[in-house]
């Protein structure tokens, strides 16, 4: 009977402090020391339109210390050469870098991380976008032309294996990876810590030009992407493991090829981890094992 | 004093078995338990004024706005007291959620011949037997369903206490907030003048000149509709300084809020005294006892009419290929 009649003592003070506590902290003497009136002041002060021209002028004066010229150059399967030159602000790289770093993968697909990153990378892909276009546009490249412009683009950089834990040096696949995120000459490239799942967002691709599979596919499609092409991100199991491909829509390959279809359109692959003269669209002789294939982005 | 009588329907006869302790504590629970739901609802009519106050600017809409949310907040907290409020004791939840066990005990008895009293005298056996029996049962076991009800009323109760803490926050703080919309009314008339050419866009893609043209709009008060409560026609504007001039503190506030609004319930819930109470075994045991009365004298008349269709002579006669009648010879 005790315990029975403590439960409902106890709820019921708590039940009238509570009460006591609303009507204490509304005193007057109470209640000015909750209220801080400078938080609503800086509405305020965005209402302003003289403070805001005097901030974008701040603004501008630290920008053009915060851009970057960026060079790429390639050879594309005809072997002509291309050099685009871009700038971009450092401060969107490192919203990148920081927006990978602290995603949590946790509540999201893959293909909500890889439609996030794009986002978050969208002002460096415009300004390569635009200087592609600027480009292709003084070289008479048109039509699927362009398709091959940009995808040897991003097969330039050699493939650098990229790790989601401190795995590397190690051996993978068959080969050896040394600890040296760059994109080594000999093949042997490997970055650790790329949190959340391994996947650079196009922003740290395009300014460090070092990725895995993915992470080129994923550049590859946000820029075709951006220049109207009906492309997707497609991802599957080979003989060596989940791997992740770029897919084009609307055109034929050349060579007899596999399709994965969404929605009635078929996507045709194309291998975009590294320059070779198989890697064109359509071709996927080099995987003995190619199952699963699903479109992730399109 | 009998507060429980006007939420709970408390009969002090209920009690008039029990030792002067024994009732004096019931009639302290369900007192309490009166008093905080007629808080709340005070407080449920308060807000609603506020509200109203905000809205339209009119005490005559403000009351009635309070009227109805207070009615709205009296039938909704009745109801989830009610379905908090469950007896612990297996003899009567049994009695009462499968009437059809007790009423099989009468079905081979001889009602049709009983006078309304003797049904009376034997329904009173049964129900001494019942309340003798529903004493050394043991309590009722627990369902899982116990979890996905108790969390919709949680819900429900919360939310109500979030919408009447908002009202009563700005009731406290009204002068504050009409402080601070005074001084941003003085600061958009004299900060720097938009030139109407001008289009700045802030983070949300609006420009500037109109953010601040709407503002002034909902700060300055129109002839026809004057300030009542808060000096802002937009009740969001004013949830905004609140919000921003508050910070942290409202968590704080409206904890305390989700506080008097929950413990109720939650004694109610937790306090074996009310689902083991004599009240709740009272009622279920009057209940019981009225339903099963009642099937007796209706089973009473059934057996009757058979009985006296037994010796009225009709039969069957086919009228067309689809109808039957029963005609009387």
């Amino acid at each position: 009977m005790r315990s029975k009649s403590k439960i409902f003592n106890v709820g019921s003070l708590v039940f009238w402090v509570s009460l006591g506590l609303i009507l204490f902290f509304s005193l007057p003497f109470f209640k000015d020391g909750f209220y801080d009136d400078q938080s609503y002041k800086k509405y305020i002060a965005t209402l302003d339109l003289s403070k805001q021209e005097e901030q974008k002028d701040e603004v501008s004066k630290n920008d053009s210390a915060d851009f970057k010229t960026l060079r790429w150059s390639w050879t594309d399967y005809g072997g002509n050469s291309h050099n685009i030159l871009f700038t971009s602000k450092l401060s969107s790289l490192r919203k990148a870098v920081k927006y990978r770093s602290s995603y949590s993968a946790f509540f999201n697909s893959y293909s909500d991380i890889c439609a996030d990153f794009i986002n978050v990378s969208m002002p460096v892909i415009d300004s390569m976008a635009a200087a592609m276009q600027s480009n292709m546009s003084i070289m008479n490249i048109t039509g699927a032309k362009q398709l091959e412009y940009v995808v040897t683009a991003v097969q330039q950089p050699t493939y650098t294996k990229i790790a989601v834990d401190n795995e590397c040096p190690c051996i993978d696949m068959g080969r050896k990876w040394l600890n040296d995120c760059n994109a080594r000459k000999d093949g042997k490239g490997c970055c650790n810590n790329v949190r959340p799942i391994g996947l650079f967002t196009p922003a740290e691709f395009i300014f460090q030009k070092t990725g895995d599979c993915d992470t080129k596919a994923l550049l590859a499609y946000a820029l075709l992407k951006k220049m109207n092409f009906d492309v997707a991100l497609i991802t599957g199991d080979t003989e060596l493991g989940p791997h992740a491909m770029l897919a084009v829509a609307n055109i034929r390959p050349k060579v007899y090829s596999q399709f994965v279809s969404k929605h009635g359109i078929k996507y045709y692959p194309w291998e975009v981890t590294s320059k070779s003269p198989d890697n064109i669209l359509g071709n996927i002789t080099m995987w003995k094992t190619w199952q699963n294939w699903t479109v992730v982005l399109n | 004093m009998n507060l429980g009588k006007y939420i709970f329907g408390i009969r002090e006869e209920y009690f008039s078995h029990l030792e002067k302790r024994d009732r004096n504590s019931q009639f302290v629970l369900y007192n309490s338990l009166t008093l905080m739901y007629f808080i709340l609802i005070g407080l449920s009519f308060f807000a609603g004024v506020i509200y109203g106050l905000m809205i339209f600017h009119s005490w005559l809409l403000a009351i009635f706005s309070g009227i109805i949310i207070a009615v709205i907040y009296f039938f909704i907290l009745q109801l989830i007291f009610f379905l908090s409020l469950i007896t612990n004791n297996k003899t009567i939840y049994d009695h009462f959620t499968q009437m059809d066990r007790i009423f099989k005990n009468f079905d081979k008895s001889n009602i049709e011949s009983q006078s309304d009293e003797e049904l009376i005298k034997s329904v009173d056996i049964y129900i001494s037997e019942l309340r003798f029996n529903a004493d050394n049962q043991s309590t009722r076991e627990f369902h899982s369903s116990f979890w996905y009800t108790s969390t919709i009323k949680v819900i429900v109760v919360l939310l109500f206490s979030c919408i009447v803490a908002n009202g009563i926050e700005m009731f406290i703080f009204r002068s504050n907030v009409n402080h601070s919309l005074a001084a941003m009314k003085d600061s958009l008339q004299t900060i720097h003048p938009i030139d109407a050419n001008t289009t700045m866009s802030d983070s949300t893609g609006s420009t500037v000149s109109t953010i601040k043209n709407w503002t002034l709009s909902m700060l300055i008060e129109k002839e026809s509709q004057p300030f009542v409560f808060i000096d802002s026609y937009s009740i969001l504007l004013n949830y905004d300084v609140l919000l921003l001039s508050l910070g942290n503190w409202k968590i704080l506030f409206d904890l305390f809020f989700g506080l008097v609004f929950l413990i109720p319930f939650v004694l109610v819930r937790k306090v074996r005294a009310y689902s083991e109470g004599t009240f709740l075994k009272e009622a279920g045991i009057v209940d019981i006892k009225t339903a099963l009365l009642f099937y007796l004298l209706s089973q009473r008349k059934v057996r009757q009419i058979h009985s006296e269709l037994k010796v009225v002579p009709y039969h069957f006669e086919k009228k067309n290929k689809h109808a039957v009648e029963i005609e009387n010879i």
